[in-house]
């Protein structure tokens, strides 16, 4: 077994690898920038060191610094979280030669899913099943519009670096094909100074629901179910679940083992995740792999009673799984929410500065992943993600309540919180039916988010608690006395915000 | 303590007004609005961020924030802001002038509070874009307001010598209908 875990991240990913380390009594060590260092994974290290400056280029992304990290504290394994490090060849290279695990896949794996147009034909070839489109590199407009009506519209013209949505068009009849073809490789190029692309099936009315893998170095390979992540704005993903309302079971197996077969194509080990695009008849096509694990892995772990950051440290340090298929089990339902600093009254414009005050929701069926503290910041340097609030529940409506329960009491002051455009996606009455997509932001909320008064007896209630703040704050001053008197350093606070 | 009040209460919702009858005491009170009755139970703490409240016997979560008069409710992604006034300063809110806030690109506006020095312009004048067509006095400086586009003058709604709001719409005019066309 490992003795001691490096984690080259930030974060609330961070402080989750590291709170499986310390379960299984491993030493860990953190890394960290200029502006992480007070932050909240460096204080529950065992020890930290600073890797640079602020910028990411700079620090987190430092291989050589953080290899010259890993020499000096004699760490035997590194994680790597999600982003920076987590699918770059060369940092699981350079740490194999440095004789340290990588907890993660194996080089073959990351190359092999890292390249769209590789990862697509190496899954049709091994059985799974990928959306109608054509694999060859498109080289001029003639030749798309040839291909797009070989296809049939809509197609998505594609960026093969692409990624966040950039590099990505739809086209809807033959009119559009030669502009939609010119757009995507200009993008390509700026975006990823690699202008190939090509074409697929545009899915009208797709889901986003995707398979998490665990894979030991043996060649046992499972499938831990189904997340479906739909809730999306511009390809970020912002609620999901585990399981989907959407798949039988039948389906379920079947994208289970296709991901399975997949998996063991390119002798995956560690933790991953096979994406993929579901139509409305629970068509289900490979979009991509993940070779990591992903932000929304706590859904799995609620559902399924495994720690998928423990069992990639064991599958790293060459256990096999002591688990079989037949062991999975999907218990419940489970939904996460990523709270982030933005103001989704401003177009989703991330929200920078300190918070004043942050406490975290507690009750039964929730768990926050955070990386932050009150008086914590958020700055400009890094993902405005604050937390991520998963909740369980016995099935999803337990859940979905929980959820809503949990967002109201979440309490985040000093920087603009995506909480309340999150309550109403989860309180949305399509939502609650299961009825979604990944268009379903964007068709509800076309125009951003504006807070909405609901109906009649809703406006009355909050009426009745204004009126009600305002009779008790009238009651309470004929009454205040020193000991149930506010903390001087709120009311300062208070009187210099000027509220 | 354990005395009982009574108030009442106006609090406006996105422009709809609700009248409260409240009778309260240091830990709950009975609200009632119109025909309906509303128990609400829990301690008041002066400036949690969120708060939880029985309200008929049901706990509620409600995110509550400060924001100048106004308090900003939210609960279950529904938000709305709130101001609760006794009748006098209810009666004081009704006398505050109307702000028009609407599509300006035909509106003179007035950029601050001031005092109308001239005006230079009536009811049927065409302008040329950049004519002047008012000038404001406000903390002992002239500004002159010009047209933005040719126009017609609609209508003058002020004369030499009255006091005007910030925002307040000052001369409508009607931008050039036959351009339009």
């Amino acid at each position: 077994m490992l003795k001691k875990i490096l984690v080259a991240n930030r974060g609330e990913i961070a402080c989750r690898v590291m709170e499986t380390c310390q379960k299984m009594g491993i030493s860990t060590v953190a890394i960290y920038s200029d502006a992480d260092s007070l932050a909240k994974h460096v204080k529950m290290a065992d020890e930290a060191y600073n890797v640079g400056p602020a910028p990411t280029a700079e620090s987190y992304l430092r291989i050589d610094r953080i290899l010259e990290v890993v020499k000096k504290s004699g760490a035997d394994g590194v994680h790597p979280g999600y982003g920076f490090l987590s699918e770059n060849a060369e940092f699981s290279r350079r740490l194999a030669e440095a004789g340290v695990a990588f907890i993660g896949p194996g080089e073959k794996a990351v190359a092999a899913m890292g390249d769209k147009i590789t990862s697509k034909k190496l899954a049709a070839d091994a059985g799974v099943n990928t959306v109608p489109g054509y694999d060859g590199i498109i080289t001029d407009a003639e030749q798309a519009a040839t291909i797009a009506a070989e296809i049939g519209y809509p197609v998505m013209v594609k960026a093969t670096a692409g990624g966040g949505g950039k590099g990505m068009r739809v086209v809807f009849d033959a009119e559009g094909i030669a502009e939609g073809f010119r757009a995507a490789s200009s993008e390509a190029l700026s975006g990823f100074g690699d202008d190939r692309v090509f074409i697929e099936k545009f899915i009208v009315e797709p889901r986003h629901i995707e398979v998490q893998i665990l894979a030991d170095k043996q060649g046992n390979t499972l499938y831990l179910n189904e997340r479906e992540c739909s809730l999306q704005r511009r390809h970020q993903k912002v609620i999901e679940e585990a399981p989907s309302s959407f798949l039988t079971p039948e389906v379920r197996k079947a994208m289970g083992e296709q991901a399975v077969k997949l998996a063991q194509v390119v002798d995956y080990h560690s933790a991953g995740t096979v994406e993929f695009i579901v139509d409305a008849e629970r068509n289900f096509y490979f979009l991509e792999m993940n070779t990591r694990l992903q932000v929304e892995h706590p859904v799995t772990e609620m559902t399924t009673g495994i720690d998928l950051v423990e069992q990639m440290i064991r599958i790293a340090a060459s256990e096999s799984l002591t688990m079989t298929q037949a062991d999975v089990a999907i218990n419940g339902w489970s939904i996460e929410a990523r709270v982030y600093a933005e103001d989704p009254a401003r177009g989703f414009l991330p929200s920078i500065g300190r918070l004043t005050d942050y406490r975290e929701p507690t009750g039964e069926g929730i768990r926050v992943d955070s990386g932050t503290y009150e008086g914590g910041e958020v700055s400009i340097y890094y993902d405005p993600m604050i937390a991520k609030l998963i909740v369980w529940g016995k099935d999803r409506e337990q859940a979905r309540q929980r959820m809503m329960e949990a967002l109201d009491s979440f309490d985040i002051r000093g920087v603009t919180t995506n909480l309340v455009f999150l309550n109403a996606l989860v309180s949305h009455a399509a939502f609650a039916s299961g009825d979604i997509s990944t268009g379903f932001i964007g068709d509800e909320f076309p125009d951003g988010f504006v807070g909405d008064a609901g109906n009649q007896d809703q406006k009355e209630i909050f009426a009745a608690v204004a009126g009600y703040l305002r009779a008790e704050e009238r009651l309470r001053a004929g009454n205040v006395h020193a000991s149930d008197a506010d903390s001087p350093w709120k009311i300062l606070k208070r009187v210099g915000s000027g509220n | 303590m354990g005395d009982r009040m009574q108030f009442e209460y106006f609090v406006t919702i996105m422009g709809e007004t609700f009248d409260l009858k409240v009778d309260a005491d240091a830990n709950g009170a009975i609200i009632k609005i119109g025909d309906n009755s509303y128990q609400i139970e829990g301690a008041y703490q002066p400036g949690a961020g969120v708060q939880t409240f029985q309200v008929n016997g049901k706990p509620m979560c409600f995110r509550i924030q400060q924001q100048k008069d106004q308090l900003v409710l939210s609960r279950h992604g529904r938000e709305v802001r709130t101001r609760a006034m006794n009748r006098r300063e209810h009666g004081l809110y009704g006398l505050m002038p109307e702000k028009t806030l609407a599509d300006t690109s035909s509106m003179v506006i007035s950029p601050m509070p001031g005092k109308v020095l001239a005006v230079y312009v009536k009811a049927g004048d065409k302008l040329e874009a950049g004519a002047e067509v008012c000038v404001l006095e406000a903390m002992k400086m002239e500004n002159v307001l010009y047209a933005e586009k040719a126009c017609v003058v609609q209508e003058v709604l002020v004369a030499n010598g009255d006091t005007v709001q910030a925002d307040q719409l000052l001369i409508q005019l009607e931008v050039s209908v036959g351009e339009a066309k």
